[in-house]
């Protein structure tokens, strides 16, 4: 028997876990699946935008989030929590611990960080590689996408924010990376794991780099890659996690709809579910 | 100001439309057709998909019947591409029993149509999921159509027979001459809704083939024309629950009818007379409804995901007509307007079904030739469409064709399996200006995540054509502008074929209207609108997921604001205040 049960493997459960844990008591976390945390940008937000919608104040970004707490309706969660109470430390910590670094500015307001469409996205705190692409951010940015990627959005993204922060947009073949004509964002991480697709991709991106120019590059979400570390986490977190996930994942393709009605629901989601294709980013 | 002179000016791009233009060319008329959206934006983009057999109204309504028996055999040679050969069951719930089933089957002998009762054991053989419960079952040639393709297809065949086809080119009023007694129509004030400029087209005879809105076009040269527009809801389910057309043995009521199309079943529908044929607003219990009826023939059926609900406005018009829309005739009706109201030079062409398109096309270019004084027969019947020689559409076809040709990592929507070279093509080979526009012609966004994981790769495609274009000197001719190349349009595998054989990248003339952040807000917001009056269970988890993708992880609704609007920004526009009545569910024919 354990000292806590904790229900929900979000933010919220996962800290409480360890903060719990780090107090010595032994903890198990319960949840429903993976929950929806991958489908999150990766950074962490505090407050992005006002409350409300769809005026121009209720649409332009928050630039001081803690400050902005004062002025949220006195029912909003962050309200209630108040700013003074407001610890994301913690997280922090456990994070760079396990080697994710994150922070924020100095003056504590929001970065703003290019969304894989191009908007601008208000976000707290980020990884080091995000902020690198802060759009305000002094350092004339390159942004490079790859010429034919099936799922790319990168020319809309040089459209839309890059023209706004002055930044060229380039593009290199994909034959860079890989011979095919279209590949996913998932098999394009997993063709630069090799060294010499690595190797040839900093030698094009030399070329196209002036001094002092930061690069922008497509993200990728490696979600065919989480079979390896969720048994790890699995052990470390003691998080029990359902296999028909990672069964989901290594099924890959989703089949024609319709031509399994046979299989009723479960079957569907499984197949269906957009099981090993890479996040947008 | 645009002028163009032409002989036969054919206003509506719905099936009635195009067949009538299609029509006219091959007869050797100089053709103009005009549609102020997308072909099929109107009520042909929005019905359930179902090839009459004409079983439907063999004892209410027996002359469209008789319509419906004649034209289902000829579509089938004419359009074999366009439809899949469900066949159709009229099934006896315990509901239904009575005199009705006997009525029915004396009437379809009657009437010539071909009706076999079979074993109820039997039909339950082929359709698992029917209702134990049925006690009779009536064999028909009912089929599924895909009216999208359908319609392109006669398009295509009118411009090869040398028919103009102007899409988003909204008539503002017809023009006359003459005073009242001897008024004639000359033609039409046109507004080209994307270049924003206007058309007159100067014609010796108008065709008015615009539907539900037949009304209003005539009434700007004060000719008075009631159409009864009959609204009908449906509800799109996720899977195929049955592969045959299952139609209620009674006379024709709300939710009669499941018809499988492409990769779902489609319940319909309800009929409710409305004011507007523009704005409909789909109310709760029509789509209770139509589970409630769906239950009935396919138990449990109301359990299954919902993927949509959206509603088409029947054009129907009986002369002096006040009773309900439902008892109105399905009947077509050609009004005379020299004959009618005095006024030579125009015909207007409404009522009929999906089914008799063809028909009524061939009743009224047969009238605008008595009025012009020639005699020219008509040759659709005996002329097919191009595209034909694929034979009967299959549900397996695309899937079929990506595996053969490995096209897997192409997909651009894995739910409808479109591949990248299905968008580009017909991005270049027929008009588009919205990325709903390609939804109509390869299916984009219909399947279960309703644009999730589609809707970014087709912008960033359409944009990355749109770069290439830029820096061609010879990139291929303006999207808007493009003609008619349809006949593969649903065959990734053909496609991929001749794509291979062409050289360079595939490129499009850069337009204001299809900006990339505005092709994705409308495209979003064009799809959210025809699930907000189905959200619950499967489809609200996956509503959710799309807006993480959309609104957390792209921050989508706060891209730099685009002064420029496409013309159908508005329309795609829908209320979700808490509280406010649900609005209209979007077009979709599945």
């Amino acid at each position: 028997m354990r000292d806590l049960l904790v229900i929900g493997a979000g933010w919220s459960g996962l800290s409480a876990a360890l903060t719990a844990a780090n107090h010595g008591l032994t903890v198990r976390v319960i949840a429903k699946g993976l929950g929806s945390m991958h489908w999150t940008a990766g950074s962490f937000d505090l407050l992005g935008y006002p409350f409300g919608h769809g005026t121009d104040a209720a649409d332009t970004p928050v630039t001081d989030p803690l400050a902005a707490i004062a002025d949220l309706p006195a029912a909003h969660p962050l309200a209630r929590v108040g700013q003074d109470d407001v610890h994301i430390d913690a997280m922090r910590t456990a994070l760079a611990a396990a080697g994710i670094r994150y922070a924020g500015r100095e003056d504590g307001r929001n970065l703003l960080l290019p969304s894989p469409v191009g908007a601008a996205r208000p976000a707290f705190l980020a990884t080091e590689a995000q902020r690198a692409g802060a759009l305000d951010r002094p350092e004339p940015m390159l942004v490079v996408g790859f010429q034919g990627m099936a799922i790319s959005t990168r020319t809309c993204w040089s459209r839309t924010c890059v023209a706004r922060a002055s930044a060229p947009a380039e593009h290199l073949p994909l034959d860079l990376i890989t011979p095919r004509r279209d590949i996913n964002t998932v098999q394009m991480a997993q063709a630069l794991d090799a060294p010499d697709v690595q190797k040839r991709l900093g030698a094009a991106l030399n070329r196209l780099v002036r001094p002092g120019e930061r690069i922008g590059l497509p993200a990728s979400w490696a979600c065919t890659t989480m079979p390896r570390p969720l048994p790890q986490w699995k052990r470390r977190g003691r998080a029990p996690l359902r296999d028909s996930h990672l069964a989901a994942q290594r099924t890959g393709r989703a089949s024609a709809p319709g031509a399994a009605r046979a299989a009723g629901d479960r079957g569907r989601a499984r197949r269906g579910g957009h099981g090993g294709r890479g996040l947008p980013g | 100001m645009r002028q163009i002179d032409t002989e036969i000016l054919v206003i509506g791009g719905g099936s009635t439309g195009t067949g009538v233009a299609w029509d006219a060319a091959l007869r050797g008329f100089k053709v103009v057709l005009v549609e102020k959206r997308d072909l099929t934006h109107g009520t042909t983009g929005r019905y359930h998909g179902l090839l009459h057999s004409g079983g439907r109204y063999v004892v209410k309504d027996p002359r469209s019947a008789k319509e419906c028996i004649q034209e289902n055999r000829i579509l089938r040679r004419t359009h074999t591409h366009c439809i899949e050969d469900t066949g159709g069951f009229f099934v006896v719930t315990p509901e239904d029993e009575g005199d009705f089933p006997d009525m029915f089957k004396a009437a379809c002998d009657e009437l010539g149509l071909p009706c076999s009762e079979i074993p109820v054991s039997e039909a339950r053989r082929r359709e698992p999921l029917l209702n134990p419960r049925i006690s009779r079952v009536f064999e028909v040639n009912d089929g599924a159509a895909d009216s999208f393709l359908a319609t392109h297809a006669t398009a295509q065949a009118a411009r090869r027979a040398g028919a103009t086809v102007l899409v988003y080119h909204e008539v503002r009023e017809l023009l006359s001459q003459g005073s009242d007694g001897d008024r004639r129509i000359t033609g039409a004030r046109i507004h080209d809704m994307v270049r924003d400029e206007e058309v007159i087209v100067n014609a010796d005879m108008v065709i008015n083939a615009s539907g539900a809105w037949a009304g209003l076009l005539t009434a700007t040269a004060d000719i008075p024309v009631t159409v009864i527009p009959g609204k009908g809801t449906m509800v799109a389910m996720n899977h195929r629950v049955v592969n045959t057309v299952i139609n209620r043995c009674k006379m024709p009521d709300d939710g009669d009818i499941i018809v499988p199309i492409h990769t779902v079943a489609v319940i319909g529908t309800t009929d409710e007379k409305v004011a507007d044929p523009e704005n409909l607003r789909i109310e709760p219990w029509e789509v209770q409804l139509m589970l409630d009826e769906g239950e009935k023939m396919v138990p449990g059926i109301s359990k299954a995901r919902v993927l949509r609900a959206w509603a088409g406005v029947r054009p129907l018009y009986q002369e002096g007509f006040t009773g309900e829309s439902r008892d109105a005739t399905r009947a077509l009706t050609l009004l005379d307007h020299r004959q009618r109201d005095g006024v030579a030079g125009l015909l207007t062409i409404t009522g009929g079904k999906w089914t008799t398109f063809r028909l009524m096309a061939e009743v009224t270019v047969d009238a605008a030739c008595a009025q012009l004084g020639v005699s020219r027969p008509c040759r659709t019947a005996d002329t097919r469409v191009p595209g034909v020689d694929q034979g009967h559409y299959w549900l397996g076809h695309r899937l079929h064709e990506v595996e053969e040709d490995r096209l897997q990592s192409e997909l651009v929507c894995e739910c409808e399996l479109v591949t990248r070279r299905m968008l580009e093509h017909a991005a270049r080979s027929n008009p588009t200006v919205t990325l709903d526009d390609l939804r109509r012609d390869v299916r984009l966004g219909m399947g279960p995540c309703q644009g999730g994981f589609c809707t970014y790769r087709a912008v960033g495609i359409i944009h990355e054509m749109q770069q290439n274009g830029a820096k061609s000197a010879n990139g291929d001719a303006d999207a808007t502008a493009a003609g008619w190349d349809v006949a593969y349009m649903q065959s990734p595998g053909h496609i991929a074929a001749q794509q291979a054989s062409r050289t360079g990248r595939p490129s499009l003339t850069p337009s204001p209207t299809m900006a990339p952040n505005l092709l994705l807000r409308d495209f979003l917001q064009e799809r959210w609108k025809g699930v907000t009056p189905i959200l619950w269970g499967q489809q609200l988890k996956q509503e959710r997921l799309d807006e993480l993708i959309y609104l957390s992880l792209m921050n989508a609704d706060h891209l730099p604001v685009d002064p420029v609007t496409s013309p159908l920004t508005d329309f795609y526009l829908v209320d979700t205040t808490p509280g406010a009545a649900p609005t209209q569910g979007e077009e979709d024919n599945a």
